[in-house]
């Protein structure tokens, strides 16, 4: 499995609804249900790309700062009087936001 | 829940039907904190009672929280929408006069006014993790 860092997108289509003004981001443990209690980023919603998806960019995501290991992302959508709708749940997508540690026991030899 | 409820005031779906109001009691009207509420002075003889009703529109209604209110001089009332309506409110509100005993056995008039609220959208759909360097899709 592929991993994740902050310059990954997530990709997805919007709901045909016309009066969608930002969708909310979740992240959970892989494998488990979503759960509108779960803290959220939200994002404007702003014009597709030209194939016709919505993207947006995880490390942008102040809940993904420490994002380190496997992950389910839920992404809804919300309309502009507040109403939030299902859960489009993106499985087991493991991300590593976390660099690596410093290297150790450096000398320098002849 | 402030947004919501002022987006369901703007939501109208069919209008907002107010029939004339009781006696003492300002027209009804839906606050953007969720609350339906009126600030009146109601003369003291009256008691009021509001019922907050909840069904789709042009069915039955069902009765979800009352109120009754009353007699006070100044009545702040406050009914608590459900948190994710879908449907059509009716708030009623009923001004009577109680009788020597205390009965409430000559209602004056009743005012109500009806709130619908748009379905909430539909989910995003073709979701993935998209790599940032070449596209490519996993999942």
């Amino acid at each position: 499995m592929s991993q994740f860092g902050p310059n990954a997108r997530i990709k997805f289509k919007q709901p045909p609804d016309a009066d969608i003004v930002a969708n909310r981001v979740r992240f959970h443990a892989a494998n488990t249900q979503p759960d509108l209690a779960t803290p959220f980023d939200e994002v404007p919603v702003t014009p597709p790309d030209a194939d016709g998806f919505t993207y947006i960019t995880v490390g942008t995501l102040p809940k993904a700062a420490a994002l380190d290991g496997a992950y389910d992302v839920a992404i809804t959508a919300v309309d502009d009087a507040g109403q939030e709708g299902p859960f489009l749940d993106i499985d087991n997508v493991d991300f590593d936001f976390v660099p690596p540690g410093a290297p150790t026991d450096g000398t320098v030899v002849e | 829940m402030r947004r919501a409820l002022i987006g369901l005031m703007l939501a109208v779906c069919a209008g907002i039907a107010q029939a004339a109001c009781p006696v003492g009691v300002t027209c009804l009207s839906w606050q953007g904190d969720g609350h339906y509420t009126d600030n009146t002075t109601i003369p003291a003889n009256f008691v009021v009672v509001y019922t907050l009703l909840y069904g789709v529109k042009g069915g039955p209604y069902t009765a979800l929280a009352g109120y009754n209110g009353g007699p006070t001089q100044a009545m702040n009332t406050n009914i608590q929408t459900p948190p994710y309506p879908k449907s059509c409110f009716v708030v009623t509100a009923t001004a009577d006069t109680p009788d020597s005993t205390g009965k409430l056995s000559k209602q004056t008039s009743a005012a109500s006014s009806e709130v619908c609220q748009k379905p909430p959208p539909g989910a995003p759909s073709h979701g993935s993790i998209a790599a940032p360097s070449d596209g490519s899709v996993v999942h």
